[in-house]
């Protein structure tokens, strides 16, 4: 037989099990966001796009979308630069390496209650232990967590949990490129910056495109991280999409509506990974 | 260089001629992947199968609860609920103790699969389970253990007379202040009237170092909490039948300027300010002033040692001084038993209520696990006990043991208001819960939005509420 | 000029986790105080005493233990095979719907659980380790395949076919020669899968109603009412990183320069 057929039959009866659990409630989710249904409620009407022009027509639903793509770029791009780079470093010999190699993935371990919870109280205007050291530095601001400041401490917050993911990443990418590449390219004179870009960049590309697509989607989509830190507050100054759509469910107690907006996160998202496959050339 | 080659297609002509497997292999790994798939299946029908139900004469019941996760509290509930099990070798009592965040979508998950909780202890949640007419009524088991021990102000019914709570426990608000530093000031207390609050506030303020007062300002329904008593002081928010707003008027209006001028003297912070923040503020001497239950003084009491001889407590302030403190009604949310009416087990839910709660031992023996002080008696009996009364913390600060025995006397479910006590509206409670009085707040107090424009928004935000619970029409 | 930037994030990241250590050995008035220490002043236990004995810790956390191992085997088989044939000679077609299985991400967790719950409760899964455990490899499954992919295309075929050319059969080809060099990403895969699966929530919190049968992070919820035990939540949380971080320095071995096996001889 082909290859083609038998691979697909192999990926197809390894995957089998996920098609349920995965398909269901996607299906389930956007078939709610075509209703009109209250939660705790039985009670549903088919009202076809209604709840769809509804969130359209929301301001809240532009302003969130807005913050929640600057935001998770920003996180996302610091998370990238600081993980590779640390995962470069984490590649070469240095005193207290053993240290540096194990503590360095401990943010990405704890769970993001614990990690949100942590820097609410380290940054807290009143009896953070970092806010007072900073203010002997002679950084002194109101707070770490009102409207000028809570995207700066989000975005900190977002990078310092989840860089490790990207430098996990990215050294078990490193261990795939040869050695004899960078002997030879040392052997002819290239500096630490042509051979990164010649021979490291290339070689961690698919590694790369992978974490970056992944890290993008979790970002966008996160919803713990600025919940527990400031409930999209003060106000609506760090309010996302996923926060936008928990309170249509859980504080409106609009189900329908909050299927909906959680349905329109997936359509960005393809559509933000169509234009990224395309862009990646993969 | 073949790594330019990794992510490029196969060659041209490798392409064009599409890969064949020999029979062998083919057969090889179809033989391997469908035997894979058999014996999985079969495993898995056989586990399946293995799940028998449980034995047809234990009837499996759910108790559901937000409110045990006060760890002392959680256990004596699990041996109370060992002990009923025992004691009913038929049914099988579960308790489910979840975190408050999790309680809507576990109740949505079982109300969808048809697997409801038989038996529920919440707190905020009875609102929505009011409008969805989930709830069984319980005047029997409030007849059989005696109506008239109850407060009245802390029942739940509906119009046609129906009960849906058995009250347990009661969280009133009380008002707290830093009395060593009124004695130093000169101020005077009890602060009778909202103005003598004002004015200590006022007195107090020494940013950015100390604050006058401590207030909670955001999103969260904390923040509807700490104005509601002024609130239901001044106006009130739905009318008898719930089907008018009138939460738009002069007196309310002057409460949210009220509002504003408080919060001139808290900390720029507050913006963001919950539960934790306001009471901290407090414990730490950055605040002389602050709203909260019982809590306050039960971290004082364990962790803040050398305060609990500063600490001062009060009534709430009423309109008129002559109303303090006897004519307050202080907020409160009282939280006990309620009944799922799509329960298959109501008789042994309420079989459940009637035991523990005719219990005086086994109730006063919760009571005293949990949080004491925090959580206060909703019957008249067991405000006078002398067991209830008889813990370390009381006997440090027994003054204040008594203002909050009269705080919780005297305080009103956040489901009826002041206008009129006697009638129970459920979705006033829930309009409380959600963000709508507390993002008007907000955006009246921080963003400077005229207040016309702000309570015309607030009664659209209520009259929303009132469509989706099927009270008046779109 | 590495050594700078490696301090600088070494002592970024230890600075919150020690000051998150020394808090859970703090009493209550250490830890939230205008004027707050570094160290602390009264070195105290309770915390992690109050935790373990109030609530059954020690169970969430051997449920954690065997949920994420479980998880993490699962997704890291499946998706091996999944990525491996993906990448070798699958079309572009299967490999295209595969993928789509990131769209599984595109929804919000607060969308899927319900869902989630119906299918599981039909297949008579709810509240066991079995159901959990499918739950969450359905969630890392997608990931998994992904980073695997990734690491797979960066192998190149021509090793396969100069093996292959050799006379080694496809088997022998994926044992001796691919998986050898991709110990790392298999390493690297299977600590997020672990991760992933050791904090995840949404689908703990809903599955799981047995109290014995309950995972950290769900028991760690149980304690964040009001913001009262704080202390106890910081305790609990230093103890639960060190499994995740065994895990972790454990493969380290193979995900770092020198110490991987069979990285550099080609």
């Amino acid at each position: 037989m082909k290859e083609s057929t038998l691979s697909t039959i192999l990926v197809a009866s390894s995957l089998f099990f996920l098609v349920p659990l995965l398909v269901v409630p996607i299906l389930y989710s956007v078939s709610v966001s075509f209703q009109s249904k209250a939660a705790l409620s039985m009670e549903f009407a088919w009202i076809g796009i209604q709840n769809y022009v509804r969130i359209v027509n929301d301001k809240e639903f532009w302003s969130s979308l807005f913050f929640g793509a600057v935001w998770s770029l920003a996180a996302v791009g610091l998370q990238f630069i600081v993980g590779t780079g640390t995962a470069l470093a984490l590649n070469e010999q240095f005193k207290g390496r053993a240290y540096a190699r194990a503590i360095v993935f401990v943010p990405y371990v704890l769970p993001t209650v614990v990690a949100a919870g942590l820097w609410k109280w380290l940054l807290h205007e009143n009896y953070g232990l970092l806010n007072i050291y900073l203010q002997t530095l002679g950084i002194r601001v109101p707070s770490w967590w009102n409207t000028q400041y809570a995207p700066l401490s989000l975005t900190l917050v977002a990078v310092w949990e989840f860089f490790p993911f990207v430098t996990l990443c990215v050294l078990a990418g490193l261990q795939g490129i040869p050695q004899e590449l960078y002997e030879a390219a040392k052997v002819d004179g290239a500096s630490f910056l042509r051979r990164f870009i010649h021979i490291t960049l290339p070689g961690l590309r698919s590694v790369l495109f992978v974490a970056l697509l992944l890290r993008i989607i979790w970002m966008f989509n996160k919803f713990d991280l600025p919940w527990i830190l400031t409930k999209g507050g003060p106000i609506t100054a760090t309010e996302n999409l996923p926060i936008y759509a928990y309170q249509l469910t859980f504080q409106n107690f609009n189900m329908g509506m909050g299927t909906a907006a959680s349905t329109i996160i997936m359509l960005i998202l393809i559509a933000m990974t169509l234009v990224y496959f395309r862009v990646y050339k993969v | 260089m073949y790594l330019g080659r990794e992510l490029s297609e196969p060659k041209s002509e490798e392409k064009k001629a599409e890969k064949s497997v020999s029979r062998r292999t083919a057969l090889k790994y179809g033989a391997a992947a469908v035997a894979a798939a058999v014996v999985g299946g079969v495993g898995t029908y056989e586990y399946l199968m293995a799940q028998a139900p449980p034995a047809p004469k234990v009837k499996p019941v759910r108790f559901l609860s937000t409110e045990f996760t006060d760890p002392y509290a959680r256990n004596v509930m699990f041996k109370d609920v060992a002990d009923f099990n025992d004691l009913h070798p038929d049914y099988k009592l579960t308790l489910e103790n979840v975190s408050w965040d999790d309680m809507l979508t576990i109740l949505q998950t079982g109300i969808e699969s048809g697997k409801v909780p038989d038996l529920i202890f919440t707190d905020l949640y009875s609102g929505i389970l009011f409008s969805q007419n989930l709830l069984e009524p319980v005047n029997d088991v409030l007849d059989k253990l005696g109506r008239d021990q109850f407060y009245p102000g802390l029942l739940v019914n509906d119009s046609s007379g129906n009960d849906y709570l058995v009250p347990i426990e009661n969280e009133p608000m009380a008002l707290y202040f830093r009395k060593d530093l009124f004695d130093q000031e000169g101020i005077p207390y009890p602060m009778k009237t909202w103005d003598d609050l004002l004015a200590a506030a006022e007195q107090l303020n020494k940013p950015p170092d100390f604050y006058g007062i401590a207030l909670a300002l955001s999103k969260e329904y904390v923040t509807a909490e700490e104005i509601w008593t002024l609130l239901q002081q001044s106006g009130q928010v739905l009318s008898d039948d719930s089907k008018t707003v009138m939460i738009d008027s002069p007196g309310v209006r002057a409460a949210f300027e009220y509002w504003k001028k408080l919060a001139q003297y808290t900390d720029p912070a507050a913006i963001n300010w919950a539960w934790g923040d306001v009471r901290n503020a407090f414990k730490i001497g950055k605040a002389g002033l602050h709203w909260y239950q019982g809590r306050t003084l039960v971290e004082i009491w364990k962790n803040y040692p050398d305060m609990i001889d500063k600490v001062g407590m009060q009534m709430i302030p009423a309109l008129k001084a002559e109303d303090f403190p006897d004519k307050v009604r202080p907020y409160t949310f009282s939280e006990g038993y309620m009944i799922c009416n799509k329960s298959k087990n109501i008789d042994i839910c309420k079989e459940f209520i009637t035991w523990f709660a005719g219990d005086h031992a086994r109730w006063l023996e919760y009571m005293l696990q949990g949080v004491p002080y925090h959580e206060l008696p909703t019957t008249k009996w067991m405000t006078d006990d002398p067991d209830f009364l008889n813990h370390p913390l009381y006997n440090l600060r027994p003054d204040l043991v008594k203002t909050m025995l009269q705080i919780s006397a005297q305080s009103l479910h956040g489901d009826r208001e002041l206008a009129n006590p006697s009638v129970v509206k459920p979705v006033v409670g829930e309009i409380m819960a959600r963000p709508i009085i507390s993002m008007a707040l907000q955006s009246y107090i921080y963003n400077n939005v005229p207040l016309d424009t702000v309570m015309s928004k607030l009664v659209s935000d209520i009259k929303a509420v009132l469509v989706e619970a099927k009270i008046i029409p779109a | 000029m590495v050594y700078i930037f490696i301090v600088a994030i070494v002592f970024l990241v230890s600075f919150p986790l020690f000051a998150m250590f020394f808090a859970s050995v703090k009493p209550n008035n250490e830890i939230i105080t205008a004027a707050p220490d570094f160290f602390p002043h009264r070195v105290t236990l309770e915390h992690y005493i109050f935790a373990f004995q109030s609530m059954p810790f020690g169970t969430f956390f051997v449920n954690s233990i065997i949920v994420a191992t479980l998880v993490m085997i699962l997704s890291v088989i499946i998706s091996a095979y999944a990525a491996y044939i993906l990448t070798r000679f699958a079309t572009k077609g299967i490999g295209l719907i595969t993928r789509l299985l990131v769209l599984f991400y595109m929804v919000p967790d607060v969308a899927l659980v319900i869902g989630f719950y119906l299918v599981l409760d039909r297949m008579g899964l709810l509240n066991s380790y079995a159901g959990l455990i499918l739950g969450q490899s359905a969630i890392s499954v997608p990931f998994c395949v992904w980073l695997l992919w990734g690491y797979f295309k960066g192998i190149p075929l021509d090793l396969d076919e100069a093996a292959m050319v050799d006379g080694a059969s496809r088997i022998q080809t994926l044992v001796r020669i691919i998986l050898p060099i991709a110990i790392p990403a298999f390493f690297s895969t299977g600590v997020f899968a672990f991760v992933q699966s050791w904090n995840e929530y949404t689908l703990a919190s809903t599955l799981i109603i047995a109290e014995e049968l309950k995972t950290l992070p769900v028991g760690i919820s149980l304690l964040t009412r009001e913001g009262a035990y704080w202390g106890e939540i910081i305790a609990i949380s230093t103890v639960a990183t060190i499994p995740a971080f065994i895990l972790i320095a454990f493969a380290m071995r193979y995900l770092v320069e020198g110490l991987s096996a069979g990285a550099v001889k080609r």
